[in-house]
């Protein structure tokens, strides 16, 4: 019977104490213990940075009820969400279309592609102070900004999506003699889809930047508005306040879309 | 239009030269591209000149081209450009490396990822510019504000690729190097940094993206130097041929920027692969 060393379960002797293993390795009471620091560093350090206008964590905190309580705060709100849903929900029609189309017609794709590429590539929130001259402070041009932001990503990806369907789909389709709409939506359209979410979740981040430099360089309006308001007063606390607003808006918009895309992955694994 | 003259000529070359078809299946594309590049100038000079009635003067590509000529003559441009691109570098460079050294360390140390990876992840995720007017109270409006602004761009961005590209390294490069008993600081360096660089070349990439726009937007709110502030300047007078020129300056600095580092990503994503 050999008495080799073997890679077993610690023992008693060596282990830590399992309440600290515990403590350690689970995930939440890390993630607070990074907060927490995140939190001290602001406190003591940023703040010393510039007094007149520091935030440390704590008054933050202590101006919340304050902006819970300011009348424009939940109509901001509500005025920078529909400014983003309608920008994205245009974008996202124009993006699933042209990247279809884009996939559907050689000469297009050969002809724009590489120009819709540069666009993506291109800082276009440079051209909001040449859009507003010429349409002027309306809600259409912040709508166009918003849009403008987010089509890029989500015609690429359905573009891609289309143009890598399985060949063997294209090829029982075609000796099914399946007619061409058909097999755009059923085939073509369906098997693009976890392409179409990758790109939504990209367009809906950068849609809300768009949605952030509307309102902040058009007509200053919603959460922009609010930021620029508090900026006068120099309220930094409140500033922040409306920063994390925008923070929560996206991550919560981030997550709705990643639950969307776990879905859709799980169709197309169990469909293929 | 002379623009016509230049596709028929690079439709000739093409015809002349493309004896291999493959060759010229890649000029043809290329003619194509150019074409529809001109048709694109044309129709755009037409509409402006024919069709388009508004008390606001539209920028052309005709008008657009002279206020380039009359901006660089005046020496605003290069003074712009000069202004902007300081700010890039003095803040995109230490974001670069900070990102960098950040990522390697906290990809590689998995307690630490745990804890503070969300947190960047958040704020990757909050619109920046509505942190913009935060940054400008608090550093000011020169070049320390917008290269802050910058900064803080780069390094969250360039640091969130790092650690997903340390995270993604293939185990057994790992397993290798520790069977020759590697230490941890030479296996982040010599194993881990070079299996991640593509990933932190993408980083860089996408940083070049939002540095631009963080820049440019800093710039709206001064109007005092740099190539938002021409933009900025000139649309409020309705000049609107001389506020697009650095707009296309931006965009060309953007469209360069990312053609070169994805040609470096797949140029680096060899060496994350085994033999």
């Amino acid at each position: 019977m050999s008495v080799a060393a073997q890679p077993g379960p610690p023992t008693e002797l060596t282990a830590r104490p399992s309440w600290a293993r515990g403590f350690i390795s689970n995930k939440w009471t890390l993630r607070a213990l990074g907060l927490l620091a995140i939190l001290m560093i602001w406190q003591f350090a940023l703040s010393r940075v510039n007094p007149i206008f520091s935030a440390p964590p704590t008054d933050v905190v202590r101006s919340i009820p304050e902006i819970l309580s300011d009348p424009d705060y939940f109509p901001a709100i509500l005025s920078t969400v529909r400014l983003f849903v309608t920008g994205f929900v245009i974008a996202a029609a124009f993006g699933i279309v042209l990247g279809l189309a884009l996939a559907r017609f050689r000469l297009l794709d050969i002809a724009l592609t590489p120009y819709v590429n540069a666009l993506y590539a291109s800082p276009l929130p440079a051209i909001v102070p040449i859009l507003t001259a010429i349409m002027g402070y309306r809600l259409a041009t912040k709508v166009l900004i918003v849009v403008l932001l987010a089509v890029f990503p989500i015609l690429i990806n359905v573009h891609q999506g289309a143009r890598s369907v399985d060949a063997t789909m294209l090829e029982v389709a075609r000796s099914f003699r399946v007619s061409e709409p058909r097999l755009w939506l059923d085939v073509i359209l369906p098997s693009s889809l976890p392409y179409l979410v990758v790109g939504l979740r990209l367009g809906a981040a950068r849609g809300m930047i768009g949605t952030a430099v509307a309102e902040l360089y058009t007509s200053p309006d919603g959460l922009g508005y609010m930021i620029l308001r508090y900026g006068f007063r120099f309220n930094m606390d409140a500033m922040l306040v409306v920063v994390l607003t925008f923070t929560v808006i996206s991550i919560a918009l981030s997550l709705t879309i990643g639950l969307l895309e776990r879905r859709v992955q799980r169709w197309t694994v169990t469909s293929s | 239009m002379d623009g016509d003259l230049v596709v028929s000529r690079l439709v000739t070359n093409a015809i002349a030269k493309g004896r291999h078809p493959r060759r010229r299946a890649r000029l043809t594309r290329f003619a194509i591209l150019i074409a529809t590049f001109f048709a694109f100038l044309a129709l755009w000079q037409g509409y402006v000149t024919y069709v388009y009635e508004s008390p606001i003067t539209l920028p052309t590509p005709a008008s657009t081209w002279e206020a380039f000529l009359e901006l660089i003559e005046n020496g605003q441009l290069q003074e712009a450009i000069v202004e902007s691109f300081t700010v890039l570098l003095v803040g995109g460079i230490p974001g670069v490396l900070i990102g960098v050294l950040g990522g390697l360390v906290i990809g590689a140390t998995r307690p630490l990822d745990t804890a503070f990876t969300p947190y960047v992840f958040a704020f990757f995720a909050t619109p920046f510019p509505a942190l913009i007017p935060i940054f400008i109270l608090l550093f000011g409006l020169g070049v320390v504000g917008k290269g802050m602004i910058v900064f803080t761009l780069v390094v969250t961005t360039v640091l969130l690729q790092t650690v997903a590209g340390v995270k993604s390294v293939d185990a057994r490069f790992l397993e290798a190097a520790r069977s020759f008993g590697s230490s941890a600081p030479r296996m982040l360096f010599e194993v881990q940094l070079p299996a991640a660089l593509s990933f932190i070349v993408a980083g860089v990439r996408l940083s070049v993206g939002r540095a631009l726009v963080g820049v440019v937007i800093a710039e709206f709110d001064t109007a005092l130097s740099g190539l938002g502030a021409l933009i900025f300047r000139y649309s409020g007078r309705l000049r609107l041929s001389e506020a697009f020129v650095p707009a296309v300056i931006l965009a060309v600095t953007g469209i360069g920027a990312s053609v070169v580092l994805r040609r470096l990503e797949g140029r680096f994503e060899r060496w994350r692969q085994l033999g």
